[in-house]
């Protein structure tokens, strides 16, 4: 099941990641496993 | 559990890696062959994980990916093809004059996941849209359409010209000739000499 959302900064993935499994748990769906890439957007910088 | 992998190394991340390729693939294509432009390439990934989702695949033994996740076949029924024309009713009817027409061509770009609705883009304001009040109206439809009972065009045979037969179909005359439009001319006066013969006769009678 592939899903394409579209960032207009990288500092939302967060937010949205966090939007789409919420989504799922409503549908009650769990992923089984989560895939990044390195995943440094999701780091904040500070 | 958590995987890690390497910096920098893109192959070991290949499932995920080889479906972006697959989908920006399509989507280069499609953009080039509708002559779309690029800025549309959002909605042109999306619509083809819509597919993808849809599209039967080895790994699933022929399942769906959508079947395969909610347990249901997917309907396939309602799609079209990315870049087609689709008509849209006018959202703001009370602006315009009455009898403007209702419906605008816009360019179908997907579907919205869960509202049962569309997206279309509109060339004027560069902006994309989305509707439920839609429909696809292609030249295919026009085609098989029925032609209306009782209505049939027949030409007289003193229309046809000369080399012209009553099964034959009549073609336009583009060269002309003095012969014939003489012959019009004559047929038109003696038609009209009549028309006034009757209406003559018509007042005599009143």
């Amino acid at each position: 099941m592939v899903t394409v959302e579209g960032l207009k900064n990288k500092n939302e993935a967060t937010q949205k990641m966090k939007d789409h499994l919420t989504h799922l748990q409503t549908h009650r769906m769990t992923p089984q496993a989560v895939h990044f890439d390195e995943g440094g957007e999701f780091i904040l910088k500070s | 559990m958590i995987q890690e992998t390497a910096p920098y190394s893109p192959l070991q991340n290949r499932v995920a890696e080889r479906l972006n390729h697959t989908l920006v693939e399509l989507a280069r294509a499609i953009i080039n062959t509708q002559q779309l432009p690029t800025f549309l390439c959002l909605h042109t990934v999306q619509h083809e994980a819509y597919l993808h989702n849809r599209a039967h695949t080895r790994a699933l033994d022929n399942m769906t990916p959508l079947e395969c996740w909610t347990g249901e076949k997917p309907n396939v029924s309602h799609l079209r093809e990315f870049g087609a024309p689709i008509w849209i009713l006018h959202q703001d009817l009370h602006k315009g004059h009455k009898y403007e027409p209702k419906l605008q061509q816009k360019i179908f770009v997907g579907f919205d996941n869960g509202s049962k609705s569309v997206k279309y883009y509109n060339a004027e304001t560069r902006k994309i849209l989305t509707s439920k009040n839609y429909c696809f109206l292609t030249l295919s439809d026009l085609s098989n359409m029925q032609p209306t009972e009782g209505i049939e065009i027949e030409l007289s045979p003193d229309v046809l010209h000369e080399g012209e037969s009553e099964g034959n179909t009549p073609q336009l005359d583009v060269h002309g000739s003095h012969e014939h439009d003489a012959e019009a001319k004559r047929k038109w006066h003696v038609d009209n000499q009549y028309d006034q013969s009757d209406n003559e006769t018509r007042n005599l009678q009143k």
